[in-house]
């Protein structure tokens, strides 16, 4: 069997006849499709298969023979995915909580970004709209309104910033999330979202940046409250100051229960005897 | 050479953590060459698939067991080693006189010298 080993005393890495890398490389793409193995799983079972690999080429095997040798004994991915969720069968379930944590997190998040973009877009706009008493003064000449498919009685504006086309906003809104979501679970967008992991490489480092995220939020909502009079009828100051700290409540239970199921990985110290 | 039946399904199941346990106890170590000295000691009579022993890993690892580490290896190539903690020696110390009861027991039985426990 000696004889077929092409070249004894190439380095793994080389690039032989038979493209060992790209190989492992598909074999690492099937061990991400399994949801119950994590990035330091797979990367610990490819050292492994890479160890299996040269254990096979000393003892004078091709790449290609030492590959599929080592494949079918570290196990087919799937039958992997089935054994590590025997042994941690709730893994699974922590992991969907915990995604489904950050994409609800991105949803508040991005509405309250977009909605007080909304709210500013809104008020620089319409504010020299209704000059002189609310007497509202159309913002387009006529020409304009003439070709908008629109009957001429109708107040572009106002449908603007109509009840229900704030509804449709908040709708459209929402997208961008999706759709960034959907890239994400494509495997497209990786790169580009590198960064987010700095967030989350430890519990400490998430907790500290959304601590301060939302002591800026309580320092602007503060502002706004300390300007905040009540009219007659209006609710209270009380009232509106302990209706905004309940809805700072929801993505405070969200940050917490991201932190709690945060993976956590190289977190011990060698404690050798 | 996959899975070999030398030794039966449910008792490579349950001698893998006083094994692991064991190996662990005299040194740090990693998959591969667990595999490898399980099967020396036992004269390939024990064979573990390397899909079985990562999930025992971990588990030992989640009850405290055993602590890891990514390491740089003498090939250059990063490895998770795993050592054993403090609590583990104490879980091997009562899996060891466990298993000695019943060592002894069938000793007994089968008229062979028992050990001291």
């Amino acid at each position: 069997m000696a004889d077929r080993s092409q070249h004894p005393q190439q380095i793994m890495e080389n690039q032989t006849c038979y493209d060992l890398n790209a190989a492992i490389e598909s074999w690492r793409q099937e061990l991400a499709v399994q949801a119950s193995l994590t990035a330091e799983v797979r990367r610990e079972l490819e050292t492994h298969l890479r160890d299996v690999i040269t254990g096979f080429r000393q003892r004078g095997l091709n790449d290609e023979e030492s590959f599929w040798l080592a494949r079918r004994r570290v196990g087919q991915p799937q039958q992997l995915g089935e054994e590590f969720v025997k042994a941690d069968p709730a893994k699974v379930w922590r992991e969907r909580i915990f995604w489904a944590a950050i994409i609800l997190l991105a949803i508040r998040l991005w509405s309250e970004i977009s909605s007080t973009a909304w709210a500013i877009f809104q008020t620089a706009v319409t504010t020299p709209y209704f000059i002189n008493n609310y007497h509202s003064v159309s913002p387009f000449p006529e020409w304009i309104r003439f070709y908008l498919p629109l009957p001429s009685n109708i107040d572009l504006y106002a449908l603007l910033f109509s009840p229900s086309s704030r509804i449709a906003f908040n709708f459209l809104s929402l997208l961008p999330v999706l759709g960034i979501a959907l890239l994400l679970s494509h495997g497209r967008l990786n790169k580009g979202f590198s960064w987010v992991q700095f967030f989350f490489q430890s519990r400490h480092r998430f907790l500290f940046v959304s601590a301060t995220l939302f002591l800026f939020y309580f320092l602007l909502l503060a502002n706004s409250l300390l300007r905040y009079e009540s009219q007659p009828n209006g609710p209270s100051a009380t009232l509106v100051i302990m209706a905004n700290l309940m809805s700072s409540l929801y993505p405070a239970i969200l940050i917490a229960v991201i932190a709690w199921l945060l993976p956590t990985q190289n977190r011990k110290t060698p404690k050798h005897a | 050479m996959y899975k070999t039946t030398m030794l039966a399904k449910d008792m490579v199941a349950a001698s893998a953590k006083p094994l692991l346990l064991s190996i662990l106890a005299g040194g740090e170590s990693y998959g591969y060459e667990i595999i490898q000295k399980v099967r020396a000691l036992s004269g390939g009579q024990i064979e573990w698939s390397d899909g079985m022993l990562y999930p025992v890993l971990h588990r030992l690892e989640r009850d405290g067991l055993i602590d890891s580490e990514w390491k740089e290896a003498d090939t250059g190539r990063q490895r998770k080693y795993y050592f054993i903690s403090s609590d583990g020696k104490k879980v091997l110390k009562t899996e060891r006189q466990q298993w000695l009861t019943v060592h002894n027991t069938l000793s007994k039985l089968w008229k062979i010298k028992p050990v001291t426990i």
